[in-house]
Formats: C-alpha cells, sequence, structure tokens
C-alpha cells in the first residue's frame, strides 16, 4: 500500500502517462482483454447460486476516479462498459445477497451483505525488505524474485496438500507481488473467521520488521506443513544466499547476529569470522549450533531449532493477511494493465514462476498489434499467448470439476 | 414475547439433563414459558453479573487453571449468584431443578437480545458465554460429557489403526509436543484421532495445532472439546446475527426496550464511553510525541513511533491509532493536519487528500454512513493479526517475548517487573501484562488492568495529572443503573444496525 510512497523511478517505466493511457488503453481493452475466458471464469458455469449479476466490480478511472459497487447482468454488458469506461484497473469484488447497483434500495440495509468470494492472497515484495539486499520498496529483479519463487511454492503446496484446494489461480500483479484465487466452490464459500483460520495457518512471521528474528517454533514441534516448507526453502536456500548475502559487510553480520540468542551468539560470531562465502558461514553457523546442542542438553531444547528458524525468517511467505481474510476485500482483476509500469497482469502456474521483467506489456502489445491477422484473436497470437494457455488450462479444469463434460473442443472464447 | 405451551417438551430436557447433572445446554430452542416482567429483570441482571465475574476472573487467572475456578465460585458466592450455579449437583429436587434450567435457559435468550445489537457487544457477550460454556463442561464428568455428545448427536469416529499407522509420523509431528521423556509416536497411536472438515475446527487449524490433510483435519481425541465448543460458538453467533434482524419488534414494546437498552450499558467497558467533559481539541497534534511518552499504551506507542519513522501506516493501524486518538480528544480537523503532515513527508498532499482524507472524514462520521466509530478495545486490538509490515495489534500479544523483553529492557524498567510481564504475555494475558507495565511506568501499585486503551490513557493522566478531571472522583466511565425509566429510550436499532454491518468496507483494497 505505501508503495507509490517510496517508489524510486526505474527504467522505462515512469514513461507511461495518463494521456497515452488514455490512448492505449481502449485499444487494449478492445483487442487484447480475454473478455470471454474472463466471464466463463466469474460465471462459474450460470448455475444455481453463482449469481454473476451479483458480483461487484469496482473501476478506477483515469483522475484517480473510484467507482464502486458496479454489477452486471452478464459478459456482454460487463464487455461494453469497460470498453467504454477504459479503466486504469479493475477490481473484483464479492458476490453479495442482493445485486450490488441496487444495494441502496434495500431494506433493512443490513442484510446487503457478501456471501461468497474466492479465497485470495497477496504477495507484495516491498514486505521482503528486511531480507534483500538487491533493491527496496517498488523495484523487483530476479535476484529478489527467488523469495516470491519460494513464497508461491511452499503455499500452492499448503493449499493443494493441506486444505485439497484444486483449482488455483496465480496472478501477476503487474509490478512486484502476485495474487491468488482460489477458486474451488468450498473455498468459495468460505466463512470470514475460516479464511482468517486458513490465512493464519499460513503465517509464519511475527511481529513487524525491525523486531529481530520473527519466527519462533517455541515448542519445537514441528507442524508438517512447517517442516515441508522448510524442505522446500531447503532446495533454494543456497540460491538464496549466493544473490543475497546475508554475511556480507560488518552491518549485515550485526543484523545477522541480532537473529541469534545470547547463549551462543559470541560461537557463532567466531565461528563465521575467518570464514570466505556465505554458504561456508552458513555452514559453520549450522554446525555450530549442532555442537551447542549435543554438549548442552540441559539448554538445547532453546536452540534446536535455530537454523530452521533462520530459513524461515529470510525465506517463509510474507502474506498480507489483511487481503484473506474478508469476503469484501477487493482484488485487482487478471488481465489488468498496471498504470505504473504498463505490464499486464498474467495468470501463471506455480511451477513456471513468472518472470516479472518478462511479461507482455501495453506497449509491446501495441506493437504487435500488427503482426496479428484480422481474423485472429489478437491475445491468441502475440506475446500474451502463454499466460492465456495457462488461463485456458485453469478454466478447463475448473469446469471438468463441475459438469464432468470435456470442454476440450469447445471454443473457449465465445459467449 | 410470548411464550406459552411446549411445557412436557422441555421438561424431558430437563430430566436428560438431571440424569447427568449437569447444566449444560446448546440453547438451540427458544423459551416458550411465560415469564414476568420483574423475572425478565432478574434474570438479565443476574446473568450479566455472572458473565461479568467470568470475564473478571478471567483477565485475573488462567483460564481453565484451579485458582480460575475456585475464584468464580467465590465471586459467584459473593454475589449471590445461587441461581445459575455452574453445575447441577447441589440442586437435587427436581423441582428446584426446572427452576434452575428455566433461569438459565431464559436468561441466555434475554442477553441475546440485549447484546445483539453492535458488534463489540456480540463479540463480548459471545466470549463470556464460551468461557461460561467451558467452565461448565470442565466441571462434568467423562461420563457426562460423552452423555452431553451423544444427547447432542455428536457423534465421531475415530480413523482406523490401518489410516493412523500410514500417517502416523505427521500425526506424531503435528499434534504433539516433542518430549525427552516420553515417546510421541507412541502417544499417537494410543490416542484416538478424529477426522473432520477443518472448517469445522477453524481454532486448532488456525495455531497449526492439529495435523491437516485434503481438508480433514484429524483432531485427537483430548482437543474434541474444541468441536463441540466451536458448535456451540457457531450456533450462539448466527443466532446473534439472527436475534438483530428479529429486534426491531422488540424495539416496539414499551415495556421491555428501556430493559434491554439499559442491559447492554450495564455492560461497562468494552465500548468506551467517551468521556463527558472531554473538550473536541483537548489534544492537538503538538502535543502528542509527549502525550505518547507519557500516558500512551505500548499499542499506541508503537504506532505512534511507527508513524514517525515510516511516515505511514497500513490500513489496520490507521483505524487503531485514529480513533483512539479521536478518542483522547482530538479534533477532526486537527487529526487531518496530524495525518497529513506525517504523510507528505513521503507524498505529495493531492495524493494524500484522494487516498486518505475521506477515511478520516469517516472515522469522525462525517462521510458515508455516518456513523460514530467507537475506538478499539483491547480484546479487539488483542484479536487482530497484524500481518507482515503491520504494526497494530497488541505487543503484549503480538510480540514475541524475545523481542518483548529486549524493548522492555531497553526502557530500563528493573529485571523483575520486566519478568512478570512477560510471563503474562507469554501465558496469554496481555492485559495483566499491561497492567503492570502502567504500574511500573507510573511508580505505583494500584493493580490496575485496563480494559481499553482509551482507559489506559485516562487512568494515566488522572495519575500524572489529578488537576485535568477535578470533581470527577470515579472513573470515566458511564454506569446506568438497570432500572427501566419511565422516559422512554427507544433503542435506534436501525443506526446500530447500520454501525454493525461491514464498517471497514473502506479503503479495503490493494492500492499498488
Ligand atoms: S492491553 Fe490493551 S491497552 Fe495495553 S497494549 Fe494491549 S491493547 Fe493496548
Ligand atoms: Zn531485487
Amino acid at each position: 500500500m505505501s508503495s507509490d510512497v517510496v517508489e524510486k523511478s526505474s527504467k522505462s517505466v515512469d514513461t507511461f502517462d495518463s494521456a497515452w493511457l488514455q490512448d492505449c488503453l481502449p485499444i487494449y481493452y478492445r483487442k487484447y482483454f480475454p473478455f470471454g475466458p474472463f466471464f466463463r471464469w466469474l460465471n462459474y458455469g450460470g448455475i444455481k447460486g453463482s449469481g454473476f449479476n451479483k458480483r461487484e466490480f469496482s473501476f478506477t478511472l483515469i483522475g484517480d476516479i473510484y467507482i464502486r459497487f458496479q454489477s452486471f447482468k452478464d459478459g456482454p454488458s460487463l464487455e461494453k462498459e469497460i470498453i467504454a469506461k477504459s479503466p486504469i484497473k479493475i477490481d473484483i469484488g464479492a458476490l453479495y445477497t442482493h445485486d450490488p447497483r441496487n444495494r441502496h434500495t434495500i431494506h433493512p440495509a443490513a442484510s446487503f451483505r457478501p456471501v461468497q468470494r474466492e479465497l485470495v492472497f497477496d504477495i507484495d515484495m516491498t514486505d521482503y525488505d528486511e531480507v534483500r539486499y538487491c533493491c527496496q520498496g517498488a523495484q523487483v529483479c530476479e535476484n529478489c524474485w527467488i523469495l516470491m519463487d519460494i513464497a508461491v511454492k511452499i503455499i500452492q503446496k499448503a493449499l493443494a496438500d493441506d486444505f485439497g484446494y484444486e483449482h488455483i489461480l496465480w496472478v501477476f500483479s503487474g509490478r512486484r507481488g502476485i495474487h491468488a484465487w482460489v477458486c474451488d466452490e468450498s473455498a468459495r464459500t468460505l466463512t470470514a473467521s475460516q479464511r482468517s483460520a486458513v490465512a493464519e495457518y499460513l503465517v509464519l512471521l511475527k511481529g513487524g520488521t525491525d523486531v529481530g528474528r520473527r519466527v519462533n517454533l517455541n515448542d519445537n514441534r514441528i507442524h508438517s506443513s512447517v517442516r515441508r516448507a522448510i524442505n522446500i526453502i531447503d532446495e533454494h536456500f543456497f540460491k538464496y544466499l549466493s544473490k543475497h548475502d546475508i554475511f556480507g559487510n560488518e552491518e549485515r553480520v550485526q543484523k545477522f547476529l541480532k537473529l541469534i540468542p545470547d547463549i551462543i551468539r559470541d560461537e557463532v560470531e567466531k565461528s563465521i569470522a575467518d570464514l570466505e562465502t556465505a554458504k561456508d558461514k552458513w555452514r559453520a553457523f549450522q554446525a555450530t549450533v549442532k555442537t551447542f546442542c549435543r554438549k548442552n542438553s540441559q539448554k538445547s531444547w532453546q536452540i534446536s531449532m535455530l537454523a530452521e528458524e533462520i530459513q524461515l525468517h529470510f525465506c517463509y511467505p510474507r502474506i498480507d493477511i489483511a487481503v484473506s481474510k474478508g469476503l469484501n476485500h477487493l482484488l485487482k482483476a487478471p488481465f489488468c494493465v498496471h498504470p505504473k509500469t504498463g505490464k499486464i497482469c498474467v495468470p501463471f502456474t506455480a511451477d513456471n514462476m513468472i518472470d516479472p521483467n518478462n511479461v507482455p506489456t501495453l506497449n509491446s502489445l501495441i506493437e504487435e498489434l500488427d503482426n496479428v491477422p484480422a481474423s485472429k484473436k489478437p491475445y491468441r497470437h502475440s506475446s500474451m499467448k502463454d499466460s492465456i494457455n495457462v488461463f485456458d488450462e485453469f478454466l478447463k479444469k475448473l469446469e471438468r470439476s463441475r459438469t464432468g463434460r470435456d470442454m476440450e473442443n469447445l471454443s473457449l472464447d465465445d459467449w | 414475547m410470548q411464550f406459552d405451551s411446549g411445557k412436557s417438551r422441555r421438561s424431558k430436557i430437563f430430566r436428560k439433563n438431571f440424569r447427568y447433572s449437569s447444566i449444560l445446554q446448546l440453547y438451540e430452542e427458544p423459551p416458550t414459558e411465560k415469564v414476568s416482567l420483574s423475572e425478565f429483570e432478574e434474570y438479565a441482571i443476574d446473568r450479566i453479573k455472572l458473565l461479568k465475574i467470568v470475564e473478571n476472573v478471567g483477565l485475573k487467572h488462567v483460564k481453565g487453571s484451579e485458582e480460575y475456578c475456585m475464584a468464580i465460585k467465590k465471586e459467584m458466592a459473593n454475589g449471590k449468584l445461587e441461581g445459575l450455579p455452574l453445575r447441577l449437583k447441589d440442586h437435587s429436587i427436581e423441582a428446584n431443578l426446572e427452576k434452575v434450567m428455566k433461569k438459565d435457559h431464559v436468561s441466555h435468550f434475554i442477553l441475546r437480545l440485549a447484546f445483539c445489537r453492535t458488534e463489540d457487544l456480540r463479540r463480548w457477550f459471545l466470549a463470556q458465554e464460551l468461557d461460561l460454556f467451558k467452565l461448565r463442561w470442565s466441571l462434568m464428568t467423562a461420563d457426562a460429557q460423552k452423555a452431553f455428545m451423544l444427547e447432542n448427536r455428536m457423534h465421531y469416529n475415530p480413523i482406523s489403526d490401518s489410516e493412523k499407522s500410514e500417517k502416523l509420523t505427521e500425526l506424531t509431528a503435528s499434534t504433539f509436543r516433542p518430549s525427552i521423556h516420553k515417546s510421541n509416536t507412541t502417544l499417537a497411536l494410543n490416542t484416538d484421532f478424529y477426522k473432520v472438515p477443518f472448517t469445522e475446527a477453524i481454532e486448532l487449524v488456525r495455531t497449526r495445532k492439529v495435523y491437516i490433510e485434503k481438508g480433514q483435519a484429524y483432531i485427537p481425541s483430548n482437543e474434541v472439546i474444541v468441536l463441540i465448543q466451536n458448535y456451540f460458538r457457531m450456533k450462539i453467533s448466527a443466532a446473534l446475527v439472527l436475534t438483530t434482524k428479529t429486534l426491531s419488534l422488540m424495539e416496539e414494546d414499551d415495556r421491555l426496550g428501556p430493559i434491554l437498552d439499559a442491559c447492554a450499558k450495564r455492560h461497562i467497558g468494552i465500548e468506551y464511553v467517551t468521556r463527558k467533559n472531554i473538550k473536541d481539541g483537548e489534544v492537538t497534534p503538538e502535543m502528542l510525541d509527549q502525550l505518547s511518552k507519557e500516558s500512551f499504551p505500548p499499542c499506541m506507542q508503537q504506532l505512534h513511533h511507527n508513524l514517525k519513522t515510516n511516515h505511514h501506516l497500513k490500513h489496520n493501524g490507521r483505524m487503531q491509532y485514529g480513533l483512539f486518538l479521536k478518542g483522547i480528544g482530538l479534533s477532526m480537523n486537527d487529526a487531518i493536519r496530524f495525518w497529513k503532515t506525517e504523510f507528505c513527508k513521503q507524498m505529495d498532499g493531492d495524493k494524500w487528500d484522494k487516498q486518505y482524507l475521506y477515511n478520516i472524514r469517516h472515522n469522525y462520521g462525517h462521510e458515508g454512513k455516518r456513523a460514530n466509530y467507537t475506538p478499539y478495545s483491547c480484546s479487539k486490538i488483542c484479536s487482530m493479526t497484524p500481518g507482515p509490515g503491520e504494526s497494530n495489534g497488541c505487543p503484549f500479544r503480538h510480540t514475541d517475548a524475545s523481542v518483548l523483553r529486549q524493548r522492555l529492557q531497553g526502557m530500563s524498567l528493573n529485571r523483575e517487573g520486566i519478568d512478570t510481564i512477560v510471563e503474562f504475555s507469554k501465558k496469554g494475558h496481555p492485559q495483566l501484562a499491561c497492567g503492570k507495565y502502567f504500574d511500573m511506568v507510573h511508580n505505583q501499585d494500584i493493580g490496575f488492568t485496563p480494559n481499553h486503551p482509551n482507559h489506559y490513557f485516562d487512568e494515566s493522566r488522572n495519575v500524572l495529572n489529578p488537576k485535568v478531571v477535578e470533581g470527577q472522583k470515579e472513573r470515566p466511565v458511564v454506569k446506568p443503573k438497570l432500572v427501566p425509566t419511565t422516559s422512554k429510550q427507544p433503542l435506534n436499532v436501525k443506526k446500530e444496525l447500520e454501525n454493525s454491518s461491514f464498517d471497514e468496507d473502506l479503503m479495503t483494497m490493494d492500492m499498488e
């Protein structure tokens, strides 16, 4: 949220001005925005209770004009409105008890409330500032994106294995974060307190920044989901270390030592002092902890999990859980254009992580337009193609689960 | 309220309860008996007294402990609350039993009416009823507990041995604390596990206390009470919301309206009632640095500090701190000036106006539903879960013990006091920790326990600067008497309803 404040200009990004957006957005919406699949998704098969017309959309228009509680009877009317308004941002809200446009006419007013909504997650790179040494604030690069990759893998696994969810849509948020939309029916109908339980289950880090170590496996019980997260982190940890030298200079070493409890801090400091690489230092640290535990079995409970705790402190997902908890929280729709970067908020899959610096942009798409045959859907014949395929696969699976019918041969682009 | 017939059905339930001598019930059926106006009032007062005892004792003792139970019993004896016992043992005469059950049953429903009206009231009522339920449950024998579950068709089947051995590693690791003295694998083998949809055991899921796989939670037999509580909580909280809807009918009743109204008001503390003598603008932005050092509770110090260093606070932090400031007398215009000055050290004014101005005006009831939002209570603050980069919440609840200790040491408090505070905080008593902290920084020992950050603030001003509240000896909290007044004070149900729906639907969007 604070992003815009701390944003530093990076590369060509700031060349986006509103006049330009005003020119190009209508083209993007007309040519590229995949309205067909998009409606197919949110219509959930049109079965009773899916109630597309009760879904809240909100639009941000150029000039920061913000309109909430829009709703549409079907796909074509949504398309018409989006093309007419060309919003710089589209947010998707909840399904309400009533058509949100008529909310003022409802009595008593309190009976108008959100009833369904995808379970959503939001992870933002700015929340990793304390553990990345390449960029800060709104900037991202491939080095810090390693952390996002780890986060996606851990959450995907937990949602699928622990909670049994199958329909998870991952979407790049256009600049420095990612969103997840869990669309299983059982997820869409969770209550607010159930949502917060799922979200908190996935939160391990405590406290704000600059409070020292944020993971404390207090009773040394390692829940199977935490164990699995540690295993995932293990696979990527040296890669992380090689890009973020947490022992790189005196200041960083001091910061690291702050994470270590008093009883072993001096020993750790000594053990890493003369070593060269981050990898060696990390290994030395692990060994020091082990030796200490062996020699002092009385005190070992205090630190036996220290290395794991620190790995989790650096690499465990930092979810903005306020977004997940409420039913009525708005979240930016997939396929929006990020107004600051021009990047398209494209879907991707957890095992094929998106590269934030290599996604289609409004610019590139407008240029590509010349090469698209007139008879074809531009979004299938441009650099958007791959992410549309991801979205198709997601939809097919969703539809199969609903009807048992194989939708393979149906055109996915029509209403 | 029309109560009639249905007597025979009720008696049956009473007899069942009598059999296992427990007063525990799930309050699924509304009362159908006739109740006189004086009974109505007596029932209401007694149950509030009981719930207040449950709340107060719960603040001082570890819930579920021996002392906790003793203290509640003692307080109940002092308050002459034999009419609402914790168990039925002492009421072996059936006629008496019926009376006791009726009082418990009806009084619960009266308070539902009185406490369904705002989110804060509902939260308080539910929390105390739940604690009362747990307490009563814990006083039952294992047989009685089983009978109760059977009676209410709560039947859980343990998983098979083969399923258990297949998942033994996960079950062991996720369920039990490691111990050097005993083998957890053996423990797991000797424990029954019940498989339920995770949504039925969210408290255990939230805290990662049980193993879950494909949406099913594996509950060890010693945690089954959590399922029952959860069932109870769900029922009551759904019922409370429903009750809200029927309340407008009650509103029209001249006799009951005022009683219900007074009931909720009598329950002091959860909803901070702005001091009568507070002058809007009593506090100005320039005073905040000083005041935060002297009189802010740690939760607010933390927010103030973070705002001053980062020139930003996330939504929940702005709500928690903004409403607190409103509560201590910062006027709306000053609030706008204060927030804007801070934020605009890092952003430009126009942008600020667009993004945040509305929100502040909204908090002061000048926008949107024009509701008069009240500052957050300790229980609300403690029930939040601050996410990464957020500094809202209660330091005694949400800050890791070692970090908390460090901070307290940084304030050069004495060792022994720090130990006490950290101990309270670890055991899950944030307010007791905060009370001890208060005593220490104010150099006194009055055994003060805050239930509201604004209460903390007032108390602190009181201690540091008694002149400010001259002529006002008592704590500045309104304590209305529970007597139906002749002048009718209609409940403004409609307004309350509006307040209690989703009051934070502003700014709940991703601002990237
Ligand atoms: S106990 Fe209450 S007043 Fe004290 S820090 Fe926590 S929330 Fe604030
Ligand atoms: Zn980077």
